[in-house]
């Protein structure tokens, strides 16, 4: 078991690598960062002198290895637009997002769940039929304008609910909402395909034959060992989610992470589009350790493996 | 909002329900399936039976409402911003929707599948590396990605299809990967190879056949999240730029409009919600005739 | 039974999972709630507030929120009145040299008075290298101080813009700038009629009435600035009564909020400018036929009242009816098709060409769509275009270094005199004025208007340069956009026609 987790933390820290590593080419990509950074009565001698000064004349392979040092100190550049620490920026923003994914989730677990298991054990009746219909939906519809029909509706219509913005109290609710639907949708397809596999595997079906209860048989061995592919899900979901909430941020006007991206993308600001896909991404990668070890938790049997 | 696959915790059994096969005892797919065939057709034929040229503009006739609205059966759609006819406009943009998708889910079909192939076959370092490559790719968030990229190297058609196509490939490879893995220990395969099969020939004749059933279905699915992302792309000014007519940009360009002019906005988000829930419900219908073991 | 109270803490043990990873990431917000003032006004702008530093003010949506809190030492009123603000006066004791007095008894918010000393050290901060305020005072070389209340000012030539860098110059307290500058963008003290409260990063700014304006204090107590890109969302909150006041209202919707029982829209006729500038260098524009061609084919009447909602004025020439120094003897160009396939044709294209079109998305009013409604008039007489459309910042960055070929869409803000356009886009050694090519006649014009004391003399070469500039068809005049505001019928305020919003005479009733 410790060897799992020790081989789980090594792969962590070359993912966080190996992202750092696409995070850097993207940046490199975008053309020639100093020319975005001085002012355009600037000469080409200004200009070298300032592309000395930030070591951008210094072979890639250099700048990388720069670029990885300073990032394990903290430092992910300064934005050209602010004219702040990179990282900074981000993790000011980080609680918005932080705490809209955290209740577009909550929302999506607390209908997916039920929805799940009942539409699995009730095959055909009302409340599976609604549950298929609405994770289509969920799955198919555009996010942003799920949120434009969702503003019109109760903002504008029936004046329940703030229209954008982040501070007055609901003003969480639509944005959550928009965001948590496709969650809602995925999780609760999961949970009722993993929970029907489980049902006809042979223990369920001995369990059954033993004249154990449904309840019995459910809660001891069907949701136990359906539930780890809804946390897989759930987990890398909500990693993914922190990266998906670009549209309903900028829907809702949310001030997140997913705001200062587009806008960080929009101005060319390179340090900044750096620094929030570094960011989302080792979220993302640290959230995957910790499902590993979750997973142990779960379902002893992987300790063996 | 990528499609996240895993293996872990799937029994192994394959079932095959009959019931799933009769395509007609599933009202849903066969009205899914029809829908479909109405939008490829429409894409197709666009310039043949699109009443206008998508691009002509009437300023004064601008913002037309539709029949059900007081219009006439001139634009029976109504008009949008610039005074062209919405139908037309649908027309055109089902065949850039449908295109973008049915590219990149096929740029990114191939390559998952090769991936897949490869990494179950030889296993090994070359499995282990196109693992982690994958995880890389699903490390790194979808939209954010694929935004920053395409503000790189600009918005384009054809940006778009390489783009989506190489950001896509990783749900086929993990399942093919999963088939092809179980594959070479089958009985046909351990015969082949006992007779000196080449490596290359068991990959093309013999495991890739047998993968086709999964990608296909991977394929279905990913092709409505496809129509979507590019909707969304569009809606941020990243997509196809105007005045190209698709779905995603005539969503975006009616922003203005919600207010005012509520079906602007309204009938290509139709467009686009109902395509991607009847791919949506024919790709799962698909997986259940086909595999039901696979998850998206 | 028990099993499924195990079931169920594991579903809570998952949903305390995903609450936790959110929760380590999320530090505790305090939003505390405004103590309700009697007058509080929320303003929706459509893009966000990076700093409050106003020498690094980007756009007009930062210089409309960093000016509630900082005075400048003159000032142009909503009206377009030139006023005299913490200058009282301003004399011109050389050519290039000026004697500006200064207001006596005005403090900072942070008790500091203001004096001579605090006018120098705004200006030599304004103008430091990397600030982006720093090309609003080409003209000046320095700013010295005489005695408290008197600063003088030395010109690098005769400065005929004197006013309007007088309108540039933010005041900052010295001994901050001295001590600290970079503590300006988040906690910035000024003379302002406002005073920054609270500013919750992204979400918003907080200004409370200065009690001791020395205009006296405002009536409004409170304001409260948000950004929400989205106009409908703009619109919603507006209805709501979430917002007070909201800017850039797409002319569809200006009957819906007239007919609200308590909304209303405030247009205001702008000084942006909105034109065509060709790449007059190579061909096919560098031939003045196929110029003018192409301002005979587009139809100005009909963008402004089918695309612009009726909202906006035809353009003749580079300035605005109120701009100093403006020709209203130029007459737009008339629509007017057989014109310009003549002209095409006697050019030798008698089947048009293909160019390249370049314009931001969303940056002007119905940017977007008045492009494609150009290139469909354009394709009319057989020009073909091209359309190439990209974020304003990288946009104006690109267009900046002289690359774009064909022609790009640009918004001109020309409020202090008529020859600012020329100073940044026509004179061939301006900012941007490669663009034109090299044009000996315009250049000694600009060049001897620019120095030319003789008011009369002055007027008379602006004058010639408008009609030659209309004549040479250097731009594709388009029109001056209005801009429109959207408020609650009991904000009493005035809109104005330079982009910037006034607070400090607004009221509630």
């Amino acid at each position: 078991m410790t060897i799992f987790i020790i081989r789980r933390f090594l792969l962590t820290l070359l993912m966080l690598f190996l992202v750092g590593l696409t995070v850097f080419m993207l940046g490199h990509l975008s053309g020639d960062p100093v020319r975005l950074m001085v002012p355009d009565q600037a000469t080409e001698a200004d200009i070298e002198r300032l592309r000395h000064a930030l070591g951008l004349d210094l072979p890639l392979p250099i700048q990388f290895l720069d670029f990885i040092g300073n990032a394990v100190r903290g430092d992910l550049g300064t934005s050209l637009r602010y004219r702040q620490p990179a990282l900074q920026l981000v993790m000011e923003r980080m609680p918005a997002t932080a705490e809209l994914s955290a209740a577009a989730m909550l929302i999506a677990l607390v209908v997916a769940i039920p929805a799940g298991i009942i539409s699995a054990t009730r095959r055909g009746s009302w409340i599976d039929g609604l549950t298929s219909v609405v994770s289509v939906a969920g799955q198919s519809l555009p996010a942003f304008w799920i949120g434009i029909m969702l503003i019109i509706v109760f903002a504008v219509q029936l004046r329940l609910l703030p229209a954008a913005g982040r501070g007055d109290p609901g003003s969480l609710v639509l944005p959550a909402l928009t965001l948590g639907l496709w969650p809602m949708a995925r999780i609760a397809r999961v949970f009722r395909s993993s929970i029907l596999e489980v049902l006809h595997e042979d223990y369920v079906r001995t369990a059954y034959a033993k004249g154990l209860r449904e309840r019995v048989v459910l809660s001891r061995h069907v949701l136990r060992n359906a539930s780890i592919p809804v946390v897989t899900v759930t987990a890398l979901t909500f990693g993914s989610l922190l990266g998906g909430t670009i549209i309903t941020e900028s829907v809702f006007a949310w001030p997140g992470v997913g705001r200062l991206a587009l806008e960080a993308i929009n101005n060319r600001d390179f340090p900044l589009m750096q620094a929030t896909v570094f960011v989302v991404a080792a979220i993302f990668v640290v959230i995957n350790f910790a499902l590993d070890l979750v997973y142990v938790w779960l379902d002893p049997r992987i300790r063996l493996t | 909002m990528a499609a996240i696959t895993t293996t872990i915790g799937l029994p192994v059994a394959r079932r095959r329900s009959r019931r799933a096969v009769d395509i007609l005892k599933h009202p849903t797919v066969v009205a899914s399936a029809l829908v479909l065939a109405t939008m490829v057709f429409v894409a197709i034929a666009a310039p043949l039976i699109a009443p206008y040229d998508p691009y002509e503009q009437h300023l004064e006739g601008r913002l037309g409402p539709p029949l059900w609205a007081g219009g006439s059966l001139t634009h029976p759609f109504g008009t949008d911003q610039l005074g062209r006819d919405v139908l037309t406009r649908l027309m055109y943009g089902a065949r850039v929707s449908i295109a973008i998708g049915v590219m990149a889910v096929l740029v990114s079909g191939v390559l998952g599948v090769a991936a897949g192939v490869t990494a179950g076959f030889y296993g090994g370092i070359v499995d282990e590396l196109l693992m982690r490559l994958a995880d890389l790719r699903l490390a790194l968030p979808f939209v954010l990605l694929v935004i920053s990229v395409i503000a790189v190297f600009g918005p384009s058609f054809t940006n778009l299809i390489v783009i989506l196509g190489l950001t896509g490939w990783v749900p086929y490879a993990k399942i093919v990967r999963a088939e092809a893995l179980s594959m070479r220990e089958r009985e046909f395969i351990v015969a082949a190879r006992a007779v000196g099969a080449r490596n290359s020939r068991l990959m093309f004749r013999h495991i890739l056949p047998n993968t086709v059933a999964a990608a296909i279905v991977i394929g279905s699915l990913e092709l409505a999240n496809i129509i979507v992302v590019e909707a969304s792309l569009s809606f941020l000014g990243l997509g196809v730029q105007a005045p190209t007519p698709s779905w995603g940009n005539m969503l975006g360009e009616a922003r203005d409009y919600l207010m005012s002019n509520f079906w602007l906005a309204t009938l290509p988000g139709i467009a686009i919600s109902v395509t991607a829930i009847s791919v949506n419900l024919i790709g799962d219908w698909l997986r259940d005739v086909l595999d039901p073991r696979i998850q998206t | 039974m028990e099993g499924l109270t195990r079931m169920r803490n594991k579903i809570w043990a998952i949903i305390a999972l995903t609450v936790l990873v959110a929760g380590a990431c999320a530090a505790p917000t305090t939003s505390a709630p405004a103590t309700p003032g009697p007058k509080l006004v929320t303003i929706l702008q459509s893009a966000e507030i990076k700093s409050m530093d106003p020498s690094n003010a980007f756009g007009s949506h930062e210089i409309n929120v960093q000016s509630q809190v900082f005075d400048t030492l003159a000032a142009i009123d909503p009206q377009l009145n030139q006023l005299p603000w913490l200058a009282t006066s301003w004399t011109m004791q050389t050519p290039t040299s000026w004697q500006v007095k200064l207001r006596t008894g005005v403090k900072f918010s942070n008790g500091d008075p203001f004096t001579a000393d605090d006018v120098v050290a705004s200006f030599n901060y304004l103008t430091r290298k990397d600030a982006l305020a720093a090309p609003n005072f080409q003209g000046w070389s320095s700013v010295e101080k005489v005695d408290d209340n008197t600063v003088k000012v030395t010109t690098k030539a005769p400065d005929i813009r004197f006013f309007g860098e007088l309108t540039s110059l933010y005041v900052m307290p010295s001994k901050l700038l001295s001590s600290g500058a970079a503590s300006l963008a988040d906690k910035p003290v000024g003379t302002g009629p406002f005073t920054l409260t609270e500013w919750v990063k992204g979400e918003r700014i907080v200004m409370e009435a200065n009690p001791n304006y020395w205009k006296g204090k405002p009536k409004i107590d409170k304001v409260t600035w948000k950004a929400v890109p989205e106009a409908s969302a703009r619109i919603a909150a507006l209805q709501a009564g979430q917002a007070d006041l909201i800017v850039n209202v797409p002319p569809e919707s200006v009957d819906l909020i007239n007919s609200g029982a308590s909304t209303r829209v405030d247009p205001a006729h702008s000084l942006r400018n909105i034109t065509l500038i060709f790449d007059s260098r190579v061909k096919p524009f560098s031939d003045v036929r196929v110029r003018q061609a192409m301002n005979y084919a587009i139809d100005k009447e009909s963008i402004i009242k089918n695309v612009l909602g009726g909202r906006g004025a035809v353009q003749a020439t580079t300035s605005y009816e109120k701009t100093p120094n403006h020709n209203a003897e130029v007459k737009p160009y008339a629509y007017d098709v057989a014109k310009a396939k003549d002209l095409l044709t006697q050019a030798g294209y008698p089947n048009g060409f293909t160019v390249e079109f370049h314009h931001p998305t969303g940056r002007w009013i119905k940017d977007v769509e008045v492009t494609q409604a150009i290139a469909g008039m354009l394709a009319k007489v057989g020009v073909q275009t091209t359309l190439s459309t990209g974020e304003y910042t990288s946009f104006f960055n690109t267009w900046a270094t002289g690359a774009y070929k064909g022609m790009t869409m640009i918004g001109t803000l020309n409020q202090y005199d008529a020859d600012q356009v020329y100073q940044l886009f026509l004179y061939s050694k301006g900012r941007w004025g490669a663009y034109v090519g090299k044009d000996d006649k315009l250049d000694g014009m600009y060049e001897s208007q620019n120095t030319e004391l003789d008011a009369k003399k002055r007027e008379q070469t602006l004058h010639d340069m408008e009609s030659y500039v209309h004549d040479q068809a250097y731009w594709l005049f388009l029109y001056f956009q209005d801009d429109v505001y959207a408020s609650n019928k009991k904000l009493k305020w005035r809109a104005p026609s330079n982009e910037k919003i006034w607070m400090l005479d607004a009221d509630l009733s």
